[in-house]
């Protein structure tokens, strides 16, 4: 007997897998490779949550980016981050009209469904706390007046790890505001030579502009109301408890996660079930969500540093402590 | 000119002072009776014999013992500084000590535990809270199976089959046996294929009836049951 049949699913998957797999035949034909950037990309887009891309100059962040906002028929806008940027670059400002002798407000860059703020780390805390509003609540108040966000609201931010000269450390407010910090790493051997042969061949260029909308708001809409439906096993609410609280207590850690990673991860991981169309989370999907969202919010302990860990080393060692629930 | 006022100037004040001289009061004498006091040598030498008007110098009382191991201590600090300050190998003893200091300070400062530089210690430390509810070795899979099929419970059957397969996986080392490991993870472990494909399939089963909350019927049971036991033929002995 078939397994769909055994166990027929209880929330309609089928047009959330097939938009799913339309958005990665998409970007596949200008992104090689990256796969898990990309399935956490199509994930924070139906967990509602903001992306925060971290990776070297030159492995398609921003590239990336921008092909996400392609595929959805969707209003984009791009800011690039610069240290003397002020508030007001972002959100907008009130202009006197001298015709009707009042103030209206001209609106920033930041009034999108998509934005993408590059380079994230080039201006200071002061621009940075402009965003914290419109990233948790999807509202911005400007005058007194307060300007509500059209859905999907989603902001992509980029950074580079490595140069640190003229950056700013985001502020752990901001930072908690993400639901992920996608980690993007270098391609493969393999993949490196795909890159290179479809350079030589031009085809870059020609497919950008052949990317097709293949998700409209209203879908976006419909499919993270599907997503909200998904069962949760009460043993696997408490695993991912179990995952956030064990920050807290680790020696290794001097900031724990806040109940807002739970929330996050719970929110992904059933994301990540319903793009394998899949009406209930498991533990792997717990466990696929739960670095990207707790990376960004963990602060190690000096010691361990010093002793040249990473962040995400202890954050497997955290969940690996934790018994999966059977 | 300016001479001459000047002379004139003089001889005028002069005239006025010694003028002045001769209307001086006449000098008037006291003429009261005065009464002559005689001092009491009684009370002088009551006073005189008085400690509190005592000024002399009194003798120093005996030092304590914590007085003379301040001293003590003050002549060796006193010496040691002395040493220091004139002598190479107290020179020498007092930078190593201050670096020792510093050390010490920056170590506290930065929480780090010298210890673990030179001997390794394990991180796999038991958490804060008791995670592990059930010991899959210690379970009579059997019997509870059994018992589960007679109450109709089986989803808790189906689980307790999965557990019984990982126990039979582990027993053979052919998975290492942790409890953060996901199901996925054991199926990576499995080289064989027969045995990878039972598992896979007993997983799936697993996790529709346990995360997905699937209701089970009895048929479906009995086949996941057929399954498992053909399955346990296929491990080694």
């Amino acid at each position: 007997m078939e397994n769909d049949e055994l166990f027929k699913s209880r929330v309609d998957l089928s047009a959330l897998k097939q938009s799913v797999d339309s958005i990665k035949q998409e970007i596949g034909k200008v992104i090689v490779g990256q796969d898990k950037m990309i399935d956490l990309l199509i994930v924070s887009i139906l967990a509602d949550g903001h992306v925060l891309l971290e990776g070297v100059p030159g492995v398609a962040k921003t590239l990336t980016a921008k092909l996400i906002s392609k595929v959805i028929d969707a209003d984009f806008s791009r800011i690039q981050f610069t240290p003397d940027l002020m508030p007001s670059d972002v959100l907008g400002t009130s202009v006197f009209n001298l015709k009707s002798s009042e103030f209206t407000f001209k609106r920033g860059p930041i009034f999108s469904n998509i934005l993408l703020i590059d380079e994230i780390n080039r201006a200071p805390a002061k621009t940075q706390s402009a965003l914290f509003e419109v990233m948790e609540e999807r509202q911005v108040t400007v005058d007194g007046k307060t300007y509500t966000m059209d859905e999907p609201y989603l902001v992509v931010a980029t950074q580079n790890p490595i140069e640190q000269e003229g950056t700013y450390r985001l502020p752990e407010a901001q930072l908690d505001r993400f639901l992920f910090k996608i980690e993007v790493n270098y391609p493969n051997l393999d993949e490196e030579i795909l890159i290179l042969k479809g350079h030589h061949e031009r085809r870059k260029k020609e497919e950008l502009s052949r990317i097709d909308i293949v998700l409209t708001r209203d879908q976006i809409k419909d499919y993270r109301a599907k997503v909200h439906e998904l069962h949760v096993d009460e043993n696997l609410m408490q695993y991912i408890a179990k995952i956030v609280h064990e920050t807290r207590n680790s020696p290794n850690l001097y900031l724990g996660a806040s109940p807002r990673a739970s929330i996050a991860i719970l929110q992904s991981a059933k994301a990540f079930a319903g793009v394998q169309g899949r009406d209930f989370i498991n533990p792997e999907d717990i466990k696929f969500v739960a670095k990207p969202v707790l990376r960004h919010r963990v602060i190690l302990t000096p010691e361990k540093e010093m002793e040249g860990q990473s962040v995400d080393d202890i954050i497997d060692q955290t969940i690996e402590k934790i018994e999966i629930p059977r | 000119m300016m001479k001459r006022n000047i002379i004139s100037l003089v001889l005028t004040l002069s005239f006025f002072i010694v003028n002045s001289y001769g209307q001086l009061p006449s000098i008037t004498y006291d003429s009261m009776q005065r009464e002559w006091r005689p001092y009491d040598a009684e009370k002088i030498d009551e006073y005189k014999s008085d400690p509190d008007f005592d000024y002399g110098n009194r003798p120093v009382p005996a030092q304590s013992l914590w007085d003379r191991f301040l001293a003590w201590l003050n002549t060796i600090i006193g010496r040691a500084i002395y040493m220091g300050t004139t002598t190479p190998i107290g020179k020498i003893l007092i930078y190593v000590l201050i670096g020792a200091i510093i050390i010490y300070a920056l170590l506290k400062l930065f929480k780090v535990d010298i210890r673990k530089a030179f001997f390794s210690t394990s991180d796999s430390g038991v958490l804060a809270h008791e995670i592990h509810h059930e010991n899959i070795h210690q379970m009579d899979f059997e019997h509870l199976i059994k018992e589960a099929i007679n109450k109709n419970e089986f989803k808790q059957a189906i689980r307790l089959i999965y557990l019984f397969a990982l126990k039979h996986l582990a027993d053979q080392h052919m998975i290492q046996w942790q409890p953060g490991k996901t199901n996925h993870d054991y199926l990576e472990e499995l080289k064989e294929e027969k045995i990878k494909n039972g598992f896979s399939s007993l997983s799936f089963y697993f996790e529709y009836a346990w995360y997905g909350d699937f209701t089970i019927s009895k048929d479906l049971f009995s086949d996941i049951h057929v399954l498992f036991e053909s399955w346990k033929k296929e491990l080694p002995e």
